[in-house]
């Protein structure tokens, strides 16, 4: 039977997670590697900047994707600039815009390339290609420039 | 929670994964995008760099110093190679023309050696600079010229004329740098007594340029083009030397592109 890390959300709630889904995690994933995991079986393990709400999500996704290799780094150019998104992750994403950026945040503070970048490249999908007008109208900013 | 919001890596990555005219475009949305994307050395504008130029990682002696924005940018508006007179290369990047050695025999009387730069502009206010790393020639003009038929320039550029320099078709405004007169359209402007105007004139660059600077070889000037108020001005080491013309825009606005030419005359 495989090990159980226990996740607490800024809300209180306690999540058990497989540790073999919870170390897609980078940032506990080098956790369990200095603690040992013996020690940090019965501890939990505070993550004060998410939400349960988006744990399950970003649980969700990482339990789909947990034997997918990361993404590589977006240092050099890649055939990974390209926008498509599968189609499970793109349902899964059909969410509202605030949930959306809740993830990116998570995904990133948790430290889990494959969500950021397919998070990314949905926000990306609807930037693309329309005027700055437009931008505006999707994402709901205002301009703050002087009209010309 | 609103997608400006978010902190500035993430940009990073939303925007490695658009082109370079959804970052311009994301950058008109609002001042706080602006301010985020305009950080010419980002991972985002290197990532940007790399993408556009895989092979040439745009890394001449005068880009190198540059913010990798900056360098996209030199890149696309630097000399044109297929834009200049046929003694004349264009180097390292475009950002450098320098006259080739060639042993063909030459017109005693003398030669000239013109480029233009590879992109023009239809509005707004542009600046760029430009430095001599050799000597002058005996006749050296920086400034701008619309975008004319190219071959007719050149032609008319290589036959010598002791009244007339450079571009005969194209409109062009500059300065020479030598005599530091202002030229337009290949003629030295004059005042009505015939004596050349010169440029700077000294009232208008306050106290400390009474007597006009002469070029330096090194020096930098900026040409500023303000296509907004119809304006070429330049500076030389960071000193505004005012306007050089005004209103030359006006009549042939229907011509939309202006290009940067250096243009030099060798005896």
């Amino acid at each position: 039977m495989s090990k159980i890390i226990k996740l607490q959300t800024s809300d209180g709630e306690i999540f058990d997670v497989d540790v073999e889904v919870a170390t897609c995690s980078g940032l506990i994933k080098t956790m369990l590697e200095v603690l040992g995991m013996d020690e940090s079986d019965k501890e939990i393990v505070s993550l004060p900047n998410v939400s349960s709400a988006i744990l399950k999500k970003v649980l969700e996704w990482t339990k789909y994707h947990k034997d997918n290799a990361p993404p590589p780094e977006l240092d050099e150019p890649t055939d990974i600039s390209s926008l498509e998104i599968c189609s499970w992750d793109y349902n899964f994403l059909k969410v509202d815009q605030g949930t959306l950026f809740e993830i990116i945040l998570a995904a990133n503070y948790l430290d889990i390339k494959g969500l950021l970048v397919v998070t990314c490249k949905t926000v990306a999908n609807m930037i693309k290609g329309k005027s700055p007008e437009n931008i505006r109208k999707t994402f709901n900013i205002k301009s703050g420039f002087t009209p010309a | 929670m609103s997608i400006l919001d978010l902190p500035e890596e993430m940009y990073d990555v939303i925007f490695a994964h658009l082109s370079l005219g959804d970052v311009f475009n994301c950058m008109q949305v609002c001042k706080k995008l602006y301010w985020i994307l305009e950080k010419g050395n980002s991972k985002l504008w290197k990532y940007h760099s790399l993408k556009t130029f895989p092979c040439r990682p745009l890394e001449s002696k005068t880009l190198r110093s540059l913010s990798y924005k900056s360098r996209l940018m030199a890149f696309k508006y630097g000399w044109n190679p297929m834009d200049c007179c046929p003694d004349t290369v264009v180097l390292d990047d475009f950002t450098l023309m320098r006259v080739k050695k060639s042993k063909r025999t030459r017109p005693s009387y003398s030669y000239q050696n013109c480029v233009r730069g590879k992109l023009g502009f239809e509005a707004g206010r542009h600046s760029w600079e430009i430095t001599c790393e050799l000597g002058l020639g005996d006749i050296t003009v920086i400034g701008v010229a619309t975008k004319d038929d190219s071959y007719t320039w050149i032609r008319t550029g290589l036959n010598h004329d002791p009244n007339f320099f450079g571009i005969r078709c194209d409109e062009s405004w500059g300065w020479e740098l030598n005599h530091n007169w202002l030229f337009q359209n290949g003629v030295v402007q004059k005042h009505h007594s015939g004596v050349p105007v010169h440029y700077p004139q000294s009232p208008k660059c306050g106290p400390n340029l009474q007597v006009l600077p002469k070029y330096q070889i090194e020096d930098r000037i900026r040409v500023i083009l303000d296509m907004e108020e119809n304006t070429l001005a330049f500076e030389m080491n960071n000193t505004f030397l005012g306007v050089a013309f005004r209103g030359m825009l006006d009549h042939i606005m229907t011509c939309s592109f202006f290009m940067a030419y250096i243009w030099l005359v060798h005896k």
